[in-house]
């Protein structure tokens, strides 16, 4: 068995005859040349250059591809991966985003115009992500200029997007994520990777001996008929590896308005399979006018059994009885499922009935440690709340584990406001809240900033100073927090809209002593959390159950 | 369309005197900055362009060029708080670097323009950097024999004009690309040694709890799951730190001026990073001085106001974690303009 990627020799045939082709036409080396001209594309992401490295599993030599079959190369860089969409995060105002990375193969700088459609199971278009003005058209260097490493562009979204995720995730609805980059001002050398479609919500797994498929839905929901022809790509198979069922027709054919084309790939798996084996597949319909795909589904498979590893477990429960969680989520293998994959599930009925609520992605790849949090509640005071977690990963794999060295700490009166201050969950920024310790006391400079926030706030009202005298009645004030509320004061006096809240400010200020912290102030203290023993739970992996009760 | 832009290629190279394009440098961790299709960069054009950015007599008085405010001594940015007007007045901002400018898809701290050609346009009113229109200025250049076989040589005709003055300053900034710094080493080379034990370090803060990158962008496998492999430390947004804001209001509204969005009020492009170190003050008005000092803003959540971006809140850094930071983005700096910065002072 071979074990380096790069002493694989693979014997391709093509449809027009045999032909040997060295290692590097399979694993993506440099070719000789770029394309002539401009060939903008959606690249692939960059899977094989993580740490699990897909180029280390063995390829099986090829047989006989099919007249519409294409091995997916790898665009000179490694071996092809999954499409280079990502949809896995959220901005600081917690509203999805959508990265895509376009990529120039031609040996000519090239414009493009590049937008995201969010696709049904049957093709109805839900949503479509347009990039900001600056960007509407943007330029690709050539490949030896930087066309290689290409330009991410992002899209905003609203809160649609974020409801037909969590809502599809939820309920396990198929749906697709479509690229496109319309290259304007040239012909494109090659249009057909113009655009690329990331599938999700379809069996991702792939078991020794097991059957796994894949249906699919072409439907023409134009109004007018559309020539079109099959195009198959794969990435090489992993031995034993072959997709049934892949269209047998070659010529084109008509779909028309209304028509719907079914039908289902499968792959029987070998009895035995190396761990992290992978396949990348494409199924097209190509619009025989345009050379685009006209539709494409994306069918990605791997042999991954390991579920993700979670470690830096810390929950925070907040006086207004709120519980935040943040943890660390790994997954060598197929990678943490963008999105929803990692989740807290809470019962407030001692573990009779259960809600999730998903993690936020904040910072990472999604297969070295990533950073994922999320707040729960508030709940009432005195709940009894029984926690669970997962953390699953792209086939299916999931952990629900809690790490024995999870920590949990209640946070001094006042700390929510690190909730609040910080606009909770800003892209790839872990909350303050997270970085109190046990012993950290001193949360006057918290309030002090809430203030300062507050005297520039245009909706400053009496009951926000009532929401500030709740604050400070819970935590000493220093002379510097002090301070910064005199400060406050006297700016919002400047506005005359504001005279009952500086009136009230003030008043709360005379009244309010200042001294140094005190070594007995409230403190953050360790929580103790309770681990529950549930019925069923070492047939479930040993699923972990916390218990707490809400302070 | 094909053959329509490259007959139309063709024929800017023959009117630029057959030139043959003139590829920019593509330092480390950078790709091609973004040169109109169909105008590549030409050694004659980029000559003319050099020579107008440096050329004082553009101005009303004689003595400003663009030189003045984005002084190469200085990483082609100004050295003042407030740059100063062809008149001796002063701006509401400090003129940015113009090293890498040909990467940006809107120039200036507001993105008021879509083209450095637009921006060029924009320094040539009475009122403006240079004091008088830009046909004053192409008046004073235009009998010079050697401005006259300049843009013979740089567009095929000895008539000195405006549209060729700013299109030959602008290519000239689209020339000006800059890399190479040892973070680039670092992360593009993998030379493990290029950045000190405390400059790693201060990568870590930068990437995760500093939260920098959340705006200061970089493409590249180890820090985003597209992968990616350029760096320019910018995410090409506007936000509000609430830089300016005293007494209930802005100095400079920022990005409202040009959007009239509400949600855009006080709020300013992400500038990049590189050579930062380069390049104090800080800010869009000049108004903090030091490397320490702008962490030191970050870390206290920016100025609040009502418009504060949601991603601008305290940091908590510790005092180690602040001195590493500013370690780090002292290793943003490419050797050749550091060595041109610590030359001249």
């Amino acid at each position: 068995m071979v074990r380096h990627i790069g002493k694989v020799v693979l014997v391709l045939w093509t449809a027009c005859g045999a032909c040997l082709a060295a290692p590097q036409d399979i694993l993506g080396n440099l070719p000789k040349s770029p394309a002539q001209g401009v060939d903008l594309g959606i690249a692939d992401d960059e899977t094989f250059g993580r740490p699990n490295s897909w180029g280390m599993n063995d390829f099986a030599p090829e047989t006989r591809l099919a007249a519409n079959e294409r091995v997916l190369r790898g665009n000179y860089s490694g071996p092809a991966s999954r499409p280079g969409i990502s949809i896995a995060w959220r901005n600081a105002a917690q509203v999805e985003e959508v990265e895509v990375r376009v990529r120039n193969l031609g040996n000519q700088p090239g414009e493009g115009r590049v937008y995201v459609l969010i696709v049904d199971e049957e093709g109805n278009t839900l949503l479509s992500l347009q990039p900001p003005d600056e960007f509407k058209t943007i330029r690709v260097p050539a490949f030896a200029d930087g066309g290689r490493e290409g330009k991410i562009i992002r899209m905003k979204s609203s809160r649609e997007l974020n409801n037909i995720i969590d809502q599809f995730d939820r309920t396990k609805k198929r749906y697709d994520v479509r690229a496109v980059v319309e290259t304007v001002g040239a012909t494109d050398v090659n249009p057909f990777d113009n655009i690329k479609t990331k599938s999700w919500n379809v069996d991702h797994r792939v078991e020794p001996g097991r059957l796994v498929a894949f249906n699919y839905l072409f439907r023409n929901n134009e109004d007018k008929p559309v020539m079109v022809k099959w195009q198959f790509e794969r990435t090489a198979y992993p031995k034993g590896w072959q997709i049934q069922g892949i269209p047998a027709q070659v010529k084109p054919f008509s779909v028309q308005p209304g028509q719907a084309i079914s039908g289902t790939l499968s792959l029987k798996a070998p009895s035995s399979i190396p761990e992290g084996a992978f396949l990348e597949s494409r199924l097209s319909l190509v619009d025989t006018k345009s050379g685009t795909a006209w539709q494409q589904k994306e069918w990605f498979l791997a042999h991954d059994t390991i579920p993700p590893t979670v470690a830096d477990y810390r929950l925070v429960a907040t006086s207004d009885h709120r519980i935040s969680i943040q943890t660390l989520v790994a997954d060598q293998g197929s990678g943490v499922k963008e999105a929803t994959g990692v989740s807290t599930q809470y019962s407030t009925d001692g573990g009779l009935t259960w809600a999730v609520k998903a993690h936020n992605y904040k910072s990472g790849n999604f297969v070295v440690p990533t950073l994922f949090e999320v707040t729960l509640g508030p709940f009432a005071p005195g709940t009894d709340v029984q926690l669970r977690f997962s953390a699953m990963d792209t086939v299916g794999n999931v952990t629900t584990v809690i790490p024995n060295d999870a920590s949990a700490i209640r946070a001094p009166a006042g700390a929510e406001k690190l909730l609040e201050l910080g606009h909770v969950f800003p892209r790839t920024q872990p909350n303050a809240i997270f970085y109190l310790e046990p012993g950290n006391s001193d949360l006057s400079i918290v309030a002090a900033q809430f203030a300062s926030r507050m005297r520039s706030d245009a909706q400053v009202e009496p009951v926000r100073v009532e929401e500030l005298e709740q604050l400070v009645k819970n935590m000493r004030v220093s002379p510097q927090g002090k301070a910064l509320l005199q400060e406050s004061a006297k700016t919002m006096s400047l506005t005359p809209s504001r005279e009952v809240a500086v009136a009230r400010l003030q008043e709360l200020l005379e009244a309010m002593p200042a001294a140094d912290i005190p070594a007995d102030a409230p403190k953050a203290t360790p929580m103790e959390i309770q681990r529950v023993v549930a019925p069923g739970a070492a047939k479930l992996g040993n699923l972990s159950t916390l218990q707490l009760t809400v302070p | 369309m094909k053959w329509v832009l490259a007959a139309s290629a063709l024929l800017y190279w023959a009117a630029a005197n057959a030139e043959p394009p003139l590829r920019p440098k593509r330092p480390l961790g950078l790709i091609e900055p973004d040169i109109p299709i169909g105008r590549p960069l030409t050694q004659g054009v980029v000559a003319l362009g050099r020579r107008l950015f440096f050329e004082p007599r553009l101005s009303a008085s004689g003595k400003t060029s663009c030189a003045t405010c984005h002084n190469p001594t200085t990483a082609f940015a100004d050295s003042k708080a407030a740059s100063v007007r062809d008149d001796g007045s002063l701006t509401d901002r400090r003129a940015q670097s113009v090293l890498n400018a040909g990467y940006l898809p809107t120039t200036m701290w507001d993105g008021k323009y879509r083209t450095l050609e637009e921006q060029v346009f924009d320094t040539f009113r009475p009122n403006g950097d240079m004091g008088h229109h830009v046909d004053a200025a192409v008046s004073k250049i235009s009998s010079d024999a050697g401005y006259q076989t300049a843009f013979k040589r740089a567009f095929g005709f000895t008539e000195v004009t405006a549209k060729g003055l700013a299109e030959a300053i602008a290519q000239y900034e689209r020339s000006l690309t800059s890399g190479d710094s040892p973070f680039d080493r670092y992360l593009f080379k993998e030379e493990r040694t290029a950045l000190t034990a405390d400059q790693v370090k201060g990568l870590q803060v930068f990437s995760s709890r500093g939260g920098c990158l959340n705006c200061h962008d970089v493409f590249h496998p180890q820090f985003n799951p597209l992968g990616g492999g350029t760096a320019l430390f910018t995410d090409f947004r506007f936000h509000n730190l609430g830089v300016g804001y005293k007494f209930g209001r802005f100095r400079d509204v920022g990005r409202f001026a040009i959007t009239r969005d509400p949600a855009e009020m006080g709020a300013f492009r992400t500038p990049s990073l590189r050579n930062v170190a380069e390049r104090s003050p800080y800010m869009h008005d000049g108004s903090l001085k030091t490397l320490e000092e702008v962490v030191e803003f970050y870390d206290r959540g920016g100025t609040p106001n009502p418009y504060l971006s949601p991603s601008i809140h305290p940091l908590f850094l510790s005092a180690e974690d602040k001195r590493v930071l500013v370690e780090f983005l002292r290793a943003l700096s490419d050797p050749e303009i550091a060595r041109t910065v610590q030359t001249a002072n």
